[in-house]
């Protein structure tokens, strides 16, 4: 009987692949007996051009309909009758075969009469050298692989024929056979359809065998495919397919006693799957992870149940008679050990931190910072100024979320986003907290000066002038102010901007930098929220020109700033809403910390207070710094303003330098400098008009420094930029060597040149510098305890023991403070109440009102309740106002029978309560829930936990992990040499100034050809 | 071109931020309002002190250095509301003596609703030992420091601090003296029992000064003070009186009651041996690190010409100001000085200025023949010249309304001094008698007779007021006290 074959051809809308692919069918030299064409949809277009080849059978199925029920009706349509010699050629619209290949597979399958399907050698569409796909099959646990690489096709597959798969694109099966085993399984529309079909067909008994000599193109995702899956289909919905697909198989195909067991790891997997695709830096792809485990372990039954029943019809052979044909373990970790090199050579070439200069950069700086700090060598804590120690871990992250807070009478409420970050920093040194935060201030100038040059390495390839610019961040007066007020939250801020700025780099290109500085974003609001005003114009800004710039990967850029702001508004939300139900919003902009004393109003020459301040910022000085000016000029003989002068005139030739940055520029730097620059001054200034803290009575403003940190980092940047092009200036004419010896001359002057200025700041900056050495710092090295000893010492058994410390005012008034156990700790603060009076109740205030002088009320009751057991009454000022505040207030107290006298230091005069109850201040947290205790705190310490955890993951850096986290990424045929490379060249920038212009100036004046080599920076 | 414009916005970039920064600078600062709670707690019980009688040392029968009393002083006490005040004696000390002689605690309810202030001053005339001449003080609301301006231990001159603990804790009270050489090296420590009295001799600090002056600061327990002194000279009793406390250190002070009669006779007995302390004098005492220049401005109570006198003190020094060419009559002083002072005031007088100075009549005579007996033996001292002197503490302005106990002495006169620059009209109420009103001009004095007893003053804010007693017995001043132990608000900030 002769040989019949039924060409079944799935066509989809896509004329330029439909119309070859009919043409390659009647091109064939061994024409199909019959020709179906299955149409998805009715398009008239396709219609046309199916209707001139004039096929055996022109059907129609739903346009939603996918291969597998195309193919079915296709069959049903050709009317076949049975018979032994029949064949079915399953092609779809992009499978166009070359002329012989029909006539190829035939012969093979002749030449065997056990096998039951034959595969053609799928190659790709735009490069028909290449391989697509040649046959398939599946890993031990199911895992469905390719076993060819998308690779130049010489033969080197030829030798495998018996396969246990093939894909569908050009199969040919023998209809006994497929109407034997019912075709395609209904339960995989997409995916793994033909391997499911080739798998059943080797349980049956028959054979799968490759035709090398049979070629078949695909156009791999291109492909218009169907509605299901096509050319349109999203990565996210390719990997929920897959999923699905290989989840309903592992359901089939395992035993019967285990398939309970499957189904019950369904879930659990694909929460961890989902994990591993953050793992990968594939955000987009972790949901449908999670909605193909959840449509799996939901709707799998009835596809289950049939496919078994299938199998178990039809199976005449064991399992273990396809276990050779699965690739063996060794093969599967050798392809991703492949992979995972071709991910490392894509790679850039990473920054030589360490043979670059960068390391020994640190280590000096180092050194010099041990120097400097070495009274607070081996201290167990730090206070004063801005700092205190920090609890116990237990206290760390207890407070955050949302909980109760042991300031004043106790208060429930959101944490500030701050005491994560110390709950973080502190459990870096689990075993004591405190030690952190020393740490913290021995490291911080050799990781300024290390950050500093990692950012020069943007805007330089000299090394000389990369340290001039990690000397230049770590010299920032700002930070040494910040170091000089104990100010831990603006120290952090300069710490981290640079990174922030090489992550802001990167967002571009990558999840993990997007994550990252989604991170550092929500650290720089955490610490200075009054960035957020700043923050939140970056982010808008950088979302108008995503948004606007129309090129192809325009989306994917916006999906990775979109989320930029989400771990600081999960954070600060409940702060935000908190003090808006209280009505002080402004608040929420407060720093963190301790409050400190008001600093002096800057004066100069007799200028306005604003201009001298304006004059004091510019020059890089959050504060007005009067003492250590004075002390620097003490030689010189200078007055006060004097003085004053002079240090902000040292700022000067680095300013001159960011001038020369600006006004003779690389091509593509300036205007973000400009920006950088004014914004973070901006922003400073408006710090210095936000007052909505007080000291006692007095107004405090908030920290300009955060802000100068940013606009450091544009004078940074545009001084290491003018640096760089004045070594870069006039090359002379001259021999090669000649020009070189001149250029290394010219790379020396400017090095020195940058130094000079460097050194000017750090002049200006030494009185700060040497403050520890000398003893003049305000930063001390501290026990844990900041209470008196005596206190801390009944403290021990009474962690809940309030201290009242009473400060005489210059009014006349009296400032309180309530403390508990051994003395506030940096995490305890809240800016809630610092700015919005949490915590303070009449209670307090009337208590206080009336230790101060002789009164008729009863002490007792509101000394029990509020279990306070010592009265502290500091001297307070030198001022006659206090001086009398304090003399009256010593009096009543000192003649109170409740109390009497400890001990006078020069903290103040000591009080204890002679009648303290037993009971009193056993417990801390008896005042206030913790942030466990209540559905809100446990549901913002969810959401809080959840979205950081997200982004931490997705941050991690992760480049060689990501390769080893299952799954691998599935095989991509390479773009092919000669397609679209010209246009890819043209739209690919070549630095971040380049990409930067180009999204500010538009893509008309950007990618002039001869700034490719000026630009070259030194990571390529 | 694209360069140009590049650097050019760039350029414009920058100086339109630093333009944008120097305008934000001079915005008004916006922000929340610091917390301020202000608090006021319910008033203390009101209290006084009042020293007891004077103090002698080393008197007939006792050893030299023993501080007896034996004088029983009597007390005008009570409110000017409805409330009553309950009386506590303290215990004597190391003063040895009857129960009238010691120092009293007088309480009453705070001064809120009807209570009133409460008011109490004590006095004694008569002989008291080798002395005699009149003594009456005010008792004084107790505190942790005082400073009393009076005093001095050259020959036959005897000063006594009494220190009365008022409250139920033991204080512990430096005493810091100063003398017209300066200050006394080391303040001496004073241990006071609760509700307890504790003298010092100053002498035994303090040897051979002509003028002394003594700060109290307690710790613990507030405390009363009064500084006695008496004088001897030779054979003549120079007169006692009992002072209270000043008012702390101030550039502005205002000493009223000045009472002055027969200044003549004051003068001629001043010119002879050991009665240069006889001259009305102001004292003067600048505690701080640097002197000044000191105006004295003497105004009278009949309108006469107001007085200016100069002086400079130099710093630590007790220094005295006669009060020269002043004649007799109701005065009052108001001292302006560029550093801080303390400030009090001594006036004498000479009765009968043809009295013998000595008394070579036998022991045994009366009292009013003009001498005293002390213990039926040994000395005897003359009194017939009626010789006495008074010192005069400053007085703090008052409130609104104050009570004013008038003790019992001879014609006591009210002096109102006014430091402000409006004319003031006072309403002086006897209790259960009519209201009179005194006009006290602008920066002037006035003066009228009251009767023994509780006074009610009313719209009397930023006066300062005494009570001035002057007649047989001898003289003595104690100024008035503003009813100020009412709680006050506080502003309790965080």
């Amino acid at each position: 009987m002769p040989t019949s074959v039924t060409a079944i051809l799935v066509a989809a809308d896509g004329a330029e692949y439909l119309r070859d692919t009919l043409d390659a069918i009647t091109l064939q030299t061994r024409l199909p007996d019959r020709f179906v064409v299955v149409q998805l949809g009715s398009s008239p277009v396709t219609t046309s051009i199916i209707a001139a080849i004039e096929p055996t059978v022109h059907a129609h199925v739903g346009p939603r309909a996918g291969f597998g029920l195309a193919v079915a009706r296709g069959v049903r349509a050709a009317g076949l009758e049975a018979g032994d010699d029949q064949w079915l050629w399953l092609l779809a619209s992009d499978n166009a075969p070359a002329p012989d290949a029909l006539e190829r597979l035939l012969q093979a399958v002749e030449l065997a009469p056990s096998v039951a399907i034959a595969g053609p050698k799928q190659m790709q569409w735009d490069a028909p050298d290449y391989l697509h796909s040649y046959g398939e099959t599946m890993t031990p646990w199911g895992t469905a692989v390719e076993l060819a690489e998308p690779e130049l096709d010489q033969a080197q597959y030829d030798r495998q024929s018996d396969v246990l798969a093939v894909a569908a694109g050009g199969m040919l099966v023998k209809e006994p056979v497929w109407r034997e085993l019912g075709g395609f399984d209904p339960s995989l529309p997409a995916l793994d359809d033909a391997l499911d079909l080739c798998v059943r067909a080797r349980l049956a008994g028959h054979r799968v065998q490759l035709v090398p000599a049979a070629r078949v193109l695909s156009a791999g995702i291109d492909a218009p495919g169907t509605r299901l899956l096509g050319a349109s289909t999203t990565e996210p919905r390719r990997v929920r397919l897959r999923r699905e697909a290989q989840l309903h198989r592992r359901l089939v195909y395992a035993p019967l006693p285990a398939v309970p067991l499957h189904w019950l790891t369904i879930l659990p997997l694909g929460v961890a799957r989902a994990i591993g695709q953050l793992l990968r830096k594939e955000p987009g792809s972790a949901p449908a992870e999670l909605m193909a485990a959840l449509l799996v372990f939901a709707t799998c039954f009835p596809g289950v149940i049939r496919a078994r029943g299938r199998i178990a019809r039809t199976r005449s052979t064991g399992w273990s008679s396809i276990a050779p044909l699965r690739q063996p373990w060794r093969e599967v970790r050798r392809r991703r050990g492949l992979l995972r090199e071709n991910g490392r050579a894509r790679r850039r070439e990473p920054v030589r931190f360490l043979a670059g200069g960068g390391l020994a950069l640190t280590l000096a700086v180092a050194a010099i910072s041990v120097a400097l700090h070495l009274p607070l060598l081996g201290a167990p804590a730090l206070a004063g100024g801005g700092l205190l120690p920090l609890g116990d871990l237990g206290s760390l992250w207890g407070s955050i979320g949302w909980g109760g807070h042991p300031l004043g009478q106790g208060f429930s409420g959101p944490a500030d986003p701050f005491a994560l970050v110390l709950a973080v920093l502190g459990t870096l040194t689990f075993w004591h907290p405190s030690t952190a935060v020393v740490l913290v201030w021995f490291l911080a100038l050799p990781v300024a000066a290390a950050g500093g040059w990692l950012a020069a390495t943007r805007f330089t390839r000299r090394r000389s002038l990369r340290i001039v610019g990690g000397l230049l961040w770590a010299a920032a007066p700002t930070f040494l102010a910040a170091m000089d007020a104990g100010r831990l939250p603006a120290v952090l801020v300069h710490l981290v901007a640079p990174f922030a700025l090489l992550a802001a780099f990167s967002v571009r290109r990558s999840w993990s930098a997007s994550a990252t500085l989604a991170l550092l974003g929500a650290l720089l609001a955490a610490c200075s929220p009054s960035l957020l005003p700043v923050l939140a114009g970056c982010w808008i800004a950088a979302l108008v020109v995503a948004a606007l710039r129309p090129t192809p990967d325009a989306r994917s850029r916006l999906a990775r700033v979109i989320p930029l702001p989400l771990p600081t508004v999960v954070l600060i939300l409940p702060l935000i809403a908190e003090q808006l139900k209280h009505g002080s919003l402004l608040g929420v902009l407060a720093d963190p910390g301790p409050v400190p004393a008001a600093s002096p109003r800057a004066h100069l020459l007799g200028l306005p207070d604003g201009l001298a301040t304006v004059l004091q910022l510019i020059a890089g000085w959050p504060v007005w710094l009067e003492s250590a000016w004075r002390s620097l000029a003490l030689p010189l003989g200078l007055g006060a303003s004097a003085s004053a002068l002079l240090v902000l005139a040292l700022s000067v030739p680095l300013l001159v330098l960011a001038a020369v940055g600006i006004v003779w520029p690389r091509r593509s730097m300036p205007i973000r400098v400009g920006i950088a620059g004014v914004g973070g001054l901006i922003a400073a200034a408006l710090a210095t008009r936000l007052d909505v803290v007080a000291d006692g009575a007095t107004p405090v403003a908030a920290w300009a420094g955060a802000g100068l940190s940013i606009a450091w980092l544009g004078v940074l940047e545009a001084a290491v930029c003018g640096l760089d092009r004045l070594a870069a200036a006039g090359a002379l004419p001259g021999g090669a060597r000649t020009a070189r010896a001149m250029s290394r001359l010219r790379t020396l002057g400017t090095a020195i040149v940058g130094l000079t200025a460097v050194a000017a700041v750090l002049v200006a900056g030494s009185p700060l510098l040497l403050a520890q050495v000398l003893g003049a710092a305000s930063v001390q090295a501290s026990g844990q305890a900041t209470v008196p000893a005596i206190v801390a010492a009944e403290a021990a058994d009474r962690p809940g023991l309030g201290l009242l410390t009473l400060t005489p005012q210059p009014d006349g008034g009296v400032r309180e403070q309530l403390s508990r156990g051994a003395g506030r700790t940096l995490e305890q603060l809240s800016t809630l109440a610092t700015t919005a009076d949490f915590g303070e109740g009449s209670t307090l205030a009337s208590l206080s009102a009336a230790l101060v002088q002789p009164t008729g009320d009863d002490l007792r009751p509101p000394l029990d309740a509020l279990e306070i057991g010592y009265v502290l009454l500091t001297p307070g000022a030198a001022d006659p106002g206090s001086r009398q505040a304090a003399l009256d207030a010593g009096a009543a107290l000192g003649s109170d029978p409740l109390f009497s006298a400890v001990s006078t230091s020069s903290a103040g005069t000591l009080y204890r309560y002679v009648d303290l109850p037993e009971a009193a201040g056993r417990t801390l947290d008896a005042a206030a829930p913790r942030n466990t205790a209540t559905p809100l705190g446990l549901l913002v310490l969810v959401v809080q936990g959840s979205v950081l955890g997200l982004m931490l993951l997705l941050a991690l850096p992760t480049g060689r992990l990501a390769g080893r986290v299952r799954p691998a990424p599935p095989l991509r045929a390479p773009v092919a040499d000669v397609a679209n490379t010209h246009a890819a060249a043209a739209h690919r920038p070549v630095t971040p100034e380049q990409a930067m212009a180009r999204e500010l100036l538009g893509p008309a004046q950007a990618a002039e050809p001869e700034d490719v080599r000026e630009e070259v920076a030194a990571w390529q | 071109m694209a360069v140009r414009l590049r650097v050019l916005s760039a350029a414009g970039i920058v100086t339109a931020g630093v333009v944008a920064a120097a305008l934000v600078a001079q915005l008004p600062a916006v922000g929340l309002e610091p917390h301020v709670a202000v608090a006021t707690p319910s008033s203390a019980g009101q209290r006084l002190v009042c020293p007891g009688a004077t103090i002698a040392v080393g008197a007939p029968g006792h050893a030299a250095a023993d501080l007896s009393a034996s004088a029983s002083p009597e007390r005008v006490q009570g409110t000017s509301g409805s409330a009553s005040v309950a009386l506590t004696t303290l215990a004597r000390g190391n003063v040895s003596g009857g129960k009238g002689t010691a120092a009293r605690l007088l309480t009453a309810p705070a001064a809120a609703g009807r209570n009133g202030a409460i008011a109490a001053a004590q006095s004694q005339s008569g002989a008291d030992g080798d002395v005699a001449g009149l003594a009456a003080t005010g008792c004084v609301v107790p505190g942790n420091d005082l400073w009393l301006v009076a005093g001095a231990t050259t020959t036959g001159r005897t000063t006594v601090l009494t220190l009365a603990n008022a409250s139920g804790v033991t204080a512990q009270v430096a005493v810091r003296i100063w003398t017209d050489h300066g200050p006394a090296a080391e303040p001496s420590q004073v241990t006071l029992p609760p509700r307890s009295r504790q003298a010092l001799s100053l002498s035994g600090v303090v040897t051979n000064a002509a003028a002394t002056a003594v700060e109290v600061t307690s710790t613990g327990g507030q405390v009363g003070a009064a500084l006695e002194q008496r004088t001897v000279r030779g054979l003549e009793s120079g007169g006692v009186d009992l002072a209270g406390p000043t008012v702390a250190p101030a550039t502005a002070q205002t000493i009223p009651g000045i009472r002055i009669v027969d200044s003549a006779a004051v003068a001629s007995a001043s010119g002879g041996p050991d009665t240069a302390d006889l001259v009305p004098v102001v004292r003067l005492l600048a505690p701080g690190r640097s002197g000044g220049d000191v105006v004295l401005r003497v105004t009278g109570a009949d309108g006469g010409t107001a007085r200016t006198l100069t002086k400079h003190v130099s710093a630590g020094a007790v220094t005295d100001v006669p009060l020269a060419g002043i004649g007799d009559g109701v005065w009052s002083v108001a001292v302006t000085s560029s550093v801080p002072v303390v400030a009090g005031a001594r006036i004498s007088v000479v009765q009968n200025a043809g009295g013998s100075t000595t008394d070579t009549t036998a022991t045994g005579s009366t009292e009013t023949a003009g001498s005293i007996g002390t213990g039926g033996s040994g000395t005897t001292t003359s009194t017939a010249r009626g010789i006495d002197f008074a010192w005069i503490a400053a007085a703090r302005p008052l409130g609104a309304s104050a009570a004013v106990a008038v003790a019992r002495g001879p014609s006591p006169k009210l002096v109102l001094a006014n430091p402000t620059a409006a004319a003031l009209q006072v309403q002086v109420a006897a209790a259960g008698g009519s209201a009179t009103t005194v006009s006290v001009p602008a920066h002037g004095t006035a003066a009228t007779d009251v009767a023994a007893g509780m006074l009610t003053l009313t719209r009397a804010t930023g006066l300062t007021a005494a009570i001035a007693y002057s007649g047989g017995e001898g003289l003595a001043t104690y100024p008035v006290a503003p009813a100020d132990q009412a709680a006050h608000p506080v502003r309790v900030t965080h």
